[in-house]
């Protein structure tokens, strides 16, 4: 009995501590932006990703000069890794995507029969969506929504942060999370380290110094997220086009930013609780946890009846013997 | 007898102006001369002003505030203003001081109720308005120094509120003008400005003892009105270094 129940504390112990191991150990996080908004920032990370047909298009390259040129059908758009994209727009109006790369190419447009123009540091292209919606995609670390402050006119105006977590055991995923986003928030997704990608983009983009946009100025060790993602915009000519730009992004990252006026800001994590909820093998081993505990109860219960022992052979024939003689008195007594 | 005490008060303020090693000290006049008016607040008014902050970046510091000026920008009260990058700590007194020396430094005694905080916050989240307290919008800044900070390259810094727009910098010299793109910064609340301007300065910068700027802005398919402002230099980079 004894022994039984010393195995039973070990297994007990053994379970504790895989369970804590379990909620503790890293998972890939995957977060999902779905956005209404009026501005969007990012860094290109990956020019494949990146490709934009200019159709019905103009471009200003001169900062200084609001003179614009309209861009050739059929022509698209190669971005340079490490270039800023800024994209705006208000209402149903026109979409204004800006690019910057300091001492750089932002990319080249190539248009149809192979005439390639290269654009220098600074361009702004105009989209207007006649009938078509326009849809951005791209690869790259991503700020969506401004700060309200005094003259800034593009706002994020909603949308949500969802969390996606990978479950221990399989390839399956489980919601951990949802926070909704409300007008005028501004997020950005942060991970701690870099992997392979983003160390070669750190080293090798042409347009400046990227620590100083990508990596934390409040911890070095925290690095702007990958996402992929894309970008929409619907022409006025829908019969209810949405206003503004539709945005939705993934990528993997560790907490996701929230700056929001009137307060310090806060971070949206993937709660361990959700763990314990979601993931079979973290609430298989709970409901493990619980029975052994039970279990342990009934053996320690059984081993306290246990404690007031039944009467020993020797003990049964004293008693029959003080019986017979009670008895035999008794009949003396009588007679 | 009246222009010769004219002369002796002339001969004494340029020896004061001229004495090497006698830093005057700007002390608080205003609006409360007891203590500094300002605020630590999540909910703060901010500035429209496109200026938020002029700094000379590069001028080992071991902390406390100082700011260059002409003598001439003295004559009045010097009308400071600290703002965070943030918008959380915003602060707007007037300081009168002596002239200032060969070196153009007044040191500023300012007795902030949030030094931990403001110490806290660094380099690129604090900015400095300095300027000769006038009726209308100021022209001339002071560049003001403020908080620990390491040498190396000298440089002019601007900090702007851009409104979120493409910022550039015209410096502008006598032989040749100079144009560079401001930097935004990406990470975290920017109510109170959001973009720094670098300027590197020259030992001829230095010489001439001042420098005239032009802010430009560019929002998608408009120019704002640019923003001309002349920011006072220190006389002699040796005297910083």
């Amino acid at each position: 009995m004894r022994l039984a129940q010393w195995s039973l504390s070990i297994l007990l112990v053994g379970v504790l501590l895989l369970l804590l191991y379990l909620a503790a150990y890293p998972r890939a996080r995957i977060f999902t932006l779905d956005l209404d908004t009026e501005v969007i920032s990012f860094v290109v990370a990956n020019s494949l990703y990146s490709q934009w047909d200019l159709t019905g298009t103009s471009v200003s390259t001169d900062p200084f000069s609001l003179e614009e040129k309209a861009i050739d059908e059929g022509a698209v758009l190669m971005l340079h890794p490490g270039a800023q994209v800024e994209v705006q727009r208000h209402g149903v109006g026109d979409i204004f995507v800006r690019l910057e790369c300091e001492g750089g190419s932002v990319g080249e447009i190539d248009a149809i029969g192979g005439k390639t123009h290269s654009l220098g540091s600074w361009a702004l292209l105009r989209f207007s969506p006649e009938t078509r919606p326009v849809v951005l995609s791209f690869r790259g670390y991503i700020s969506a929504g401004e700060d309200v402050a005094s003259q800034v006119d593009s706002l994020l105006l909603g949308g949500s942060v969802s969390i996606i977590e990978e479950k221990f055991l399989g390839r399956g995923h489980y919601t951990a999370g949802e926070e909704a986003l409300d007008t005028g928030d501004r997020v950005q997704l942060w991970r701690r380290g870099a992997d392979e990608g983003d160390a070669m983009l750190l080293r090798s983009s042409a347009c400046g110094n990227l620590e100083t946009v990508l990596r934390s100025e409040k911890d070095s060790r925290l690095l702007s997220s990958r996402v992929d993602g894309f970008i929409r915009g619907e022409p006025a000519s829908f019969s209810e086009a949405v206003n503004a730009l539709q945005m939705v992004a993934h990528g993997a990252a560790d907490f996701a930013r929230v700056e929001r006026l009137g307060s310090g800001g806060y971070d949206v994590r993937a709660p361990v609780l959700y763990r314990f909820l979601y993931d079979p093998m973290l609430a298989g081993l709970v409901a493990l946890l619980g029975a052994l505990t039970i279990f342990m109860e009934l053996l320690s219960k059984i081993r306290e009846l246990s404690g007031s022992e039944p009467p020993s052979g020797r003990s049964r024939a004293t008693t029959a013997l003080r019986q017979r003689l009670k008895r035999s008195n008794r009949h003396r007594d009588i007679t | 007898m009246v222009p010769k005490c004219k002369l002796w008060i002339l001969l004494l303020v340029l020896w004061t102006s001229a004495s090497p090693g006698q830093t005057p000290v700007a002390k608080l006049v205003g609006p409360d001369p007891n203590r500094l008016t300002e605020l630590l607040s999540d909910e703060v008014p901010v500035s429209g002003r496109v200026v938020a902050g002029v700094s000379i970046s590069g001028v080992p510091s071991d902390g406390g505030m100082s700011l260059y000026a002409a003598a001439d920008d003295t004559l009045n009260t010097l009308c400071i203003q600290v703002m965070s990058r943030d918008g959380r700590y915003w602060s707007e007194n007037e300081f009168r001081s002596e002239p200032a020396g060969v070196g153009g430094t007044i040191r500023v005694n300012y007795e902030s109720n949030h030094a931990t905080d403001l110490q806290d916050l660094g380099s690129d989240n604090i900015a400095v308005l300095s300027f000769p307290c006038s009726d209308g919008d100021p022209t001339i800044y002071l560049p003001g120094l403020f908080g620990k900070q390491p040498g190396g390259e000298l440089a002019l810094q601007v900090y702007v509120n851009s409104a979120r727009t493409d910022t550039f910098l015209r410096v502008m010299r006598e032989e040749s003008n100079e144009t560079i793109k401001c930097r935004r910064f990406t990470e975290g609340r920017r109510t109170g400005y959001d973009a720094v301007c670098r300027a590197p300065l020259t030992e001829a910068d230095l010489a001439t003892r001042q420098l005239n700027l032009k802010i430009y802005r560019r929002k998608y398919d408009r120019s704002l009105p640019p923003e001309s402002l002349t920011v006072r230099l220190p006389s002699d980079l040796s005297r910083l270094q």
